[in-house]
């Protein structure tokens, strides 16, 4: 199986330092992308259990294979369907929807290189898709082995309006909550490190952030339809925080139909619960 | 508020960033927080809130990451904890989550910045699950658990947390190992905070082991990466639980007293964790004597109100009590509402260890110390008395003292008997096991009081500190003229022009250096002028009083939280009630019971009737002691939020303010001279009740100025601190150093030069030169030398207080009093000086004991059984005129008014009134009854409460007392079986007339006329011969039986379910020392045929206190009876997990309780 980042039609910018990624979805690979971006749910969320992994992958693949105990099945629905709910109680599209536009946020930002190599550690916060502010992180090693960061804020685009009023309001959200996730996962990540030159960095983060320090920065990522109006989507964002461009970095995923995509990601989940009686 | 913003502390923990305000834009930006919180126009910057999480991220670093040095991080927790709290405050639309993380955050910047009590308060303000505990988003539930465990709110955690914990149980039996779900992050956080809040509770390294091995679990759970909220708390929780295991009363108390640690984990309120004064005095071993140490016999504390110290007293209390088995405790507070409350939460700690408490009964009424009970509580008067009449059982009673409030030593009144009581103590112990503890808020001159108390060759501990939780902002109210908007009407007919100008009310606020003044949008007054025949303008009656323009004042705060207004006087006190209460609308539902129950005792025309309907009361020593404790009760459980009380209330009662406002201090006299009718005591006490630590993370002290000239100098009185009230002997004034030289020549001329009255404070002094002869007589078995007794009054703080000259004076009084004792016939002068009365009114006491003799020995018929007609023959006229005409006696009748002159009385029997009281009539009845004269209705009632206080509950009980034991020593030695009964001088105390009332009086049920109603129900249905004791009686019925067979209010039921606790009952000690508790209970309608497991729960919808029912899975298995109650309902509260069976017995269902054992050892 492809992982996502291979299935997507990636395009590099690079607006005077300040590096976006457009990516596009053929309808031709839609089915593989879901099953992609599933399974990469489902590592995430069920990986540390093996078994059940196992379980779901093979279910996922061969619906009318093992039978799913009851046991296994109320795990996977704590725990690999917690946001999305089940065919007979589906968890609301505006859960879902920001549950895809995360998971593909993270699949994109561990998958390619944006200027600051592949990152080596990925934060998300996807337990309340909701929640706003501050969705994710990312960490690098960049040149001259010093660490650097970009705090992300992932949206769905939903609307017909055009995509840089969802890009400016996850500005606006990033931007009022960053210290608050900072202090957060800044407190978090360096009770459990034990590098110390990294457990540092990690106490340093809000410190890094208010100094606009280089090894600090922003990210946006959008996930959207894609016939919607892209027209110059990120242009404000470096006007929000006050960073050298070089400190911000931007997504935009054109997924056809998102919304159809994103019924389809969950119904690979669904199947590999055993969940999914459709053809 | 000062702390807050100082500068150089905001400097400290900022420091200068791109992002972030400057230290100086932050201090203007964190002002202009609090004002817009004051004015209730709430917003907080976004940058504020940055920075706020900016300088958690700073203060929560890893220390061995050294990114930060800790001064800096211990900043950045007081300044992050700061910001948060006033997020909070002004945060309008905030989810609950957000609420929860804010919360948690502000608690962690106070617990690491060492202002623990703001912790707690914090979690009063934020919505909490309350049981049944619904299951929830795992995050939420961490943070519910995080702010609890940080609130160290243990009545609170354990219930959330044993469901939580079965909930995730039942997860774990459908999921399996829950770390490998989404899950583990919320089940550590659960785990450890159970494990942890064990720690606290209970000790045991194994439990805080466990408590950071759940934490590391939870942070580490992978599957919950995603879970950054409960991972967020668990670092949180990991991180502080070795500084509260640091600072929690395991640590610090020695090992070998595990009992004194739970008495102060399990008591109310829990201290779970020692704020930084209180560590600090316990932990000064280091550095000399440890205070827990026995041998560290005096010890001198002062604390500011806030700071902990009561609670730090208690903890030397309880290693005292489970340390020695020999000697007990005496406590002495000023007030008899301080004793009672003291009493209340000493009561529950010693319940832990199974002790009990004692609390001494009124002058005149000698109450043998029952033998479980290791703490006795008293006011300083009982104490004098007890030490006066043998000083020598005293000292083998108790073997530790605590005087709290010790700088009642200066008071004018009451402060000699103190200061003399403590000096014979200390001196008679420099050499013996006995410890001394003195307490006070307000000691400027703390090296004359640690001189005073140090024991020769050995160090004395003493601690002062100005440390407290809640911040305070400082606010001058005043009025100005709003001269724009005046408006002219002009003369007609007869009437002179008048004008009208709107008065503008003016909050000044002063935030570190600076003041900023805010205005009342809506004029709080007019000011009407008319013009004189002369041309010029004067004002008129109907301008809008000083008084009455404190209304929209302490109507704008009242809505941020309980108000508190001292006022100069009782009539101002009232009147402002009045008119405040007046501007409110409707009743408030929740006070229907405290409306009834104020209508019943005052009446319905009482003024405090329609007021507390509308949470609005007054409170000064003349409303009867009974309607006082109910008005407190009503402040604590927020019933009343606005509470106008004279500074009587401040300095007597521990209530929750988060305002408190001075109306009025004083007047200009005509020559003008300010009188200071709240002097500088009383205001720093009233200061100190703006913002409870533990309840408040801010308190807001309102000065109301009548100059509408305003000055920044008008703050200073408000920023007094204790160390600018020093604390002066009563013999230091003039008038008692004038006193002596009086007595002085006096004697020198004459031989009864003793037996006339001087200065209050010199008869003081006399009678205690004379006291300390007979003392040492007694002790030694040897006339006492001069040179012991001077060796005594060496003892004294006046000693340490005068001047080489004064020393001398002091010194020929002492010998001249000696020179009298020595003259005085042995008995007699042994009497005298046991009575504690200046020796003029033990002469005057002699006599009448002897005249009361004669009576008695003429009059055989009087049945000396029967209290009132006792109290009737006692008291002919002759005999009550004499102890009325005492010295000692303040109050001898009544005035027509409240203006009439001091000695123009007007006639009242007050033998009938006497007569009436004890007999049991309500205040109401006695006022118009005996006091007709007096037309005010108001003042009538007035002088009526405080002739009771003085006369009746202090005077005549004290004197009577006396003569009593002079009139029984007599009768005895003559051979007689004659005795006149102990308990008259309680009777006329508690204004009861009966034996069975005043059981239930001594029994510390607080309503006489509760006492009166459960008596006369006694009377008639018990038997006396073979019925059960009153207290099996009242045991046997049900509360609702209490309710409506004696009217009996929520605090009265209270009182009773205390009174009818079976004597000796020890179901919370035995169930926390592992034993298995077994008692009846009354049986249900459910037919039990074998052992079920149940629960132990209030009934549902009955109202406080509610029976309590042992509950199955099968229904209600029946009903704590009453004799248990108190003990099971304690147990309750304590919240401690306990396993409850209930099986059938031979009568009736029989409940099994045991403390539960830990699922995860």
């Amino acid at each position: 199986m492809s992982n996502l980042s291979e299935l997507l039609a990636i395009e590099f910018y690079d607006d005077a330092g300040f590096a976006q990624v457009r990516c596009r979805l053929d309808p031709a690979s839609y089915d593989g992308a879901a099953e992609a971006l599933a399974k990469a749910i489902a590592d995430k969320r069920i990986g540390v259990n093996q078994r059940l992994h196992d379980l779901w992958l093979s279910q996922r693949l061969n619906p009318s294979g093992a039978y799913i105990e009851d046991a296994d099945l109320l795990i996977l629905e704590a725990s690999l369907l917690q946001n999305l709910g089940t065919p007979d109680q589906p968890a609301p599209d505006e859960h879902l929807h920001g549950l895809v536009a995360e998971a593909i946020w993270r699949e994109v930002v561990s998958g390619v290189d944006s200027g600051l190599g592949l990152p080596i550690r990925v934060e998300s916060h996807d337990w309340s898709s909701t929640d706003p502010g501050g969705d994710g992180l990312t960490v690098y090693l960049a040149t001259g082995h010093r660490y650097c960061f970009r705090l992300w804020e992932s949206k769905h685009h939903g609307t017909d309006t055009p995509v840089r009023d969802t890009v400016n309001r996850a500005c606006r959200q990033v931007k009022s909550q960053s210290l608050s996730y900072l202090a957060r996962f800044s407190l978090v990540a360096q009770q459990i490190t034990e590098d110390q030159a990294l457990a540092q960095f990690y106490g340093s983060l809000a410190e890094l952030w208010v100094d606009k320090d280089p090894a600090a920065g922003v990210g946006i990522s959008v996930g959207a339809r894609s016939d919607v109006d892209t027209k110059n989507c990120f242009g404000k964002v470096t006007g929000y925080f006050d960073f050298d461009p070089s400190q911000h970095q931007a997504q935009l995923y054109l997924m056809g139909d998102f919304a159809e995509f994103a019924h389809r990601v969950r119904a690979q989940l669904w199947k590999g619960c055993g969940l999914w009686t459709e053809p | 508020m000062d702390r807050a913003l100082d500068i150089e502390n905001l400097a400290i923990a900022v420091g200068d960033h791109v992002r972030l305000p400057d230290p100086e834009a932050l201090r203007q930006l964190l002002a202009d927080a609090e004002i817009s919180l004051f004015t209730q126009q709430a917003s907080i910057e976004e940058q504020v809130l940055d920075t706020g999480w900016y300088l958690q991220a700073v203060a929560t670093a890893r220390a061995d990451l050294d990114l930060y040095d800790l001064p800096r991080q211990q900043r950045a927790h007081q300044v992050s904890g700061h910001i948060f709290d006033l997020a909070l405050q002004s945060g309008g639309d905030l989810t609950l989550t957000e609420r929860l993380r804010l919360t948690l955050a502000a608690q962690v910047g106070y617990l690491g910045g060492d202002l623990t009590p703001n912790a707690a308060a914090l979690a009063q303000r934020v919505q909490l699950p309350t049981a049944p505990y619904d299951w929830s988003e795992p995050g939420l539930m961490s943070l519910e658990a995080g702010v609890l465990v940080l609130a160290l709110d243990r009545p609170a955690l354990y219930p959330l947390l044993r469901v939580r914990r079965a909930q995730l149980d039942r997860l774990r039996d459908g999921l399996g190992d829950l770390t490998a779900t989404p899950y583990g992050a919320v089940d550590g956080v659960i785990r450890g905070s159970l494990a942890l809040t064990n720690y606290l509770t209970n000790g045991g390294t194994h439990h805080l082991d466990q408590a950071e091995g759940f934490f590391r679990a939870a942070l580490n759970s992978q599957n919950a990466e995603s879970d950054i909220d409960s991972r967020w708390v668990a670092a949180h929780l990991l991180r502080l639980s070795g500084d509260l295991a640091r600072t929690s009363v395991w640590a610090v108390l020695p090992p070998d007293l595990p009992g004194a640690a739970r008495a102060m984990t399990l008591g109310d309120p829990p201290v779970l964790s020692l704020w930084p004064p209180q560590l600090s005095f316990l932990a000064c071993s280091k550095e000399g004597p440890s205070p827990l140490d026995p041998e560290t016999r005096r010890l001198v504390l002062s604390l500011p109100t806030s700071a902990g110290k009561t609670l730090l007293a208690q903890i030397l209390i309880m290693t005292h009590v489970e340390r020695s088995t020999e000697g007990d405790v005496c406590v002495v507070a000023p007030t008899h509402s301080l004793c009672r409350e003291l009493g209340q939460s000493l009561d529950r700690r010693l319940r832990t260890l199974g002790r009990d408490l004692h609390v001494e009964g009124p002058l005149g009424l000698d109450l043998s110390k029952p033998p479980t009970a290791r703490v006795a509580v008293m006011t300083p008067e009982k104490l004098a008395a007890l030490f006066r009449s043998d000083p020598i059982e005293v000292l083998g009673q108790y073997a530790m003292f605590v005087i709290d409030e010790a700088h009642l030593v200066g008071d004018p009144g009451r402060g000699w008997r103190l200061e003399e009581t403590l000096s014979l103590l200390h001196h008679l112990t420099l050499h013996s096991h006995h410890r001394i503890l003195v307490l006070s808020a307000a000691l400027g001159n703390r090296s004359h009081v640690i001189q005073w108390m140090t024991a020769a060759g050995e160090e004395i501990v003493h601690r002062h500190t100005d440390w407290r939780g809640p911040r305070r902002l400082h606010a001058i109210y005043s009025t100005e003229a709003d001269w724009d908007r005046q408006e002219q009407i002009p003369a007609e007919g007869k009437k002179l022009a008048r004008r009208k100008t709107p008065l503008k009310g003016v909050i000044r606020l002063r935030t570190g250096a600076r003041t900023m003044g805010r205005q009342f949008t809506e004029p709080v007054g007019t000011l009407v002028e008319r013009r004189t025949k002369a041309g010029s303008w004067k004002s008129d009656i109907t301008t809008t009083t000083q008084r009455k323009r404190l209304v929209p004042l302490i109507r704008h705060v009242a809505s941020s939280g309980p108000v508190l207004v001292v006022q100069p006087t009782r009539l101002e006190a009232q009147s402002l009630a009045r008119d405040v209460a007046e501007t409110i609308e409707g009743e408030d539902a929740d006070t229907l019971i405290l409306v009834n129950l104020v209508r019943d005792r005052l009446g319905q025309t009482h003024p405090l009737t329609t007021m507390v309907g509308k949470g609005v009361a007054y409170h000064h020593a003349a409303l009867p002691v009974d309607i006082q404790a109910e008005v407190e009760e009503a402040v604590r459980a927020g019933k009343v939020c606005i509470l106008i009380a004279t500074s009587t209330l401040s300095e007597g009662v521990n209530l929750p303010f988060k305002t408190v406002i001075v109306g009025r201090r004083g007047y200009t006299s005509a020559t003008g001279e300010t009188v200071e009718l709240v002097d500088a005591p009383s205001l720093l006490n009233a200061v100190g009740r703006a913002g409870r630590a533990g309840r408040e993370t801010e308190g807001w002290m309102i000065l109301a100025e009548q100059s509408a000239s305003f000055s920044n100098e008008m703050f200073a009185p408000l920023q007094r601190t204790g160390e600018d009230l020093e604390t002066r002997s009563t013999l230091t004034t003039e008038e008692a150093l004038s006193g002596l030289a009086a007595f002085e020549e006096a004697a020198s001329a004459t031989e009864d030069a003793i037996f006339e009255h001087y200065s209050p404070t010199t008869d003081g002094f006399l009678s205690f030169v004379w006291f300390i002869a007979q003392a040492l007589e007694d002790l030694n078995q040897v006339e006492a030398s001069l040179g012991d007794i001077l060796a005594v009054v060496e003892s004294t703080l006046a000693w340490q207080q005068i001047e080489p000259a004064q020393q001398e004076a002091i010194v020929r009084s002492a010998q001249a009093a000696v020179a009298a004792f020595r003259a005085q016939p042995v008995e007699q002068r042994a009497r005298w000086a046991r009575s504690g009365t200046s020796l003029p009114t033990a002469r005057t006491l002699e006599r009448v004991a002897e005249q009361l003799l004669a009576r008695l020995e003429a009059n055989h018929a009087v049945d000396l059984s029967d209290l009132v007609a006792v109290l009737l023959c006692v008291l002919e006229d002759d005999i009550l005129s004499a102890l009325l005409e005492l010295r000692e006696s303040d109050r001898r009748g009544f005035k027509a008014s409240r203006s009439a002159p001091r000695d123009r009385l007007i006639p009242v029997d007050i033998r009938a009134l006497l007569r009436d009281w004890v007999g049991g009539v309500d205040i109401q009845d006695l006022a118009d009854r005996h006091l007709k004269q007096i037309q005010d209705e108001d003042y009538r009632s007035e002088a009526l409460a405080e002739f009771i206080a003085s006369v009746f509950e202090h005077h005549l009980p004290w004197t009577l007392g006396i003569i009593i034991q002079w009139v029984n020593f007599r009768l005895e030695a003559s051979g007689s079986d004659r005795r006149l009964p102990d308990l008259l001088a309680a009777a006329i105390h508690y204004g009861v007339g009966t034996k069975a009332a005043l059981d239930l009086m001594i029994g510390r049920v607080r309503s006489r006329r509760l006492a009166n109603t459960v008596a006369e129900q006694a009377d008639e249905l018990i038997d006396e011969a073979e019925g059960p004791t009153l207290r099996e009686w009242l045991a046997d019925q049900t509360i609702g039986d209490w309710r409506e067979l004696f009217g009996a209010s929520p605090t009265e039921v209270s009182d009773l379910l205390s009174f009818a606790r079976a004597p000796g009952a020890q179901v919370v000690s035995s169930v926390l020392e592992g034993l298995t508790q077994e008692f009846s209970i009354n049986s249900s309608k459910l037919a039990l045929t074998t052992t079920l497991p149940a629960r132990l729960e209030h009934q549902a919808e009955a109202p406080d206190p509610a029976p309590i029912q042992v509950t199955t899975s099968e229904g209600v298995a029946g009903t704590v009876r009453l004799s248990d109650h108190d003990e099971v309902s304690l147990l309750m509260e304590m919240g401690i997990p306990v396993n409850v069976e209930v099986r059938p017995g031979v009568e009736g269902p029989v409940a099994v309780i045991s403390l539960a054992p830990d699922p995860e050892s």
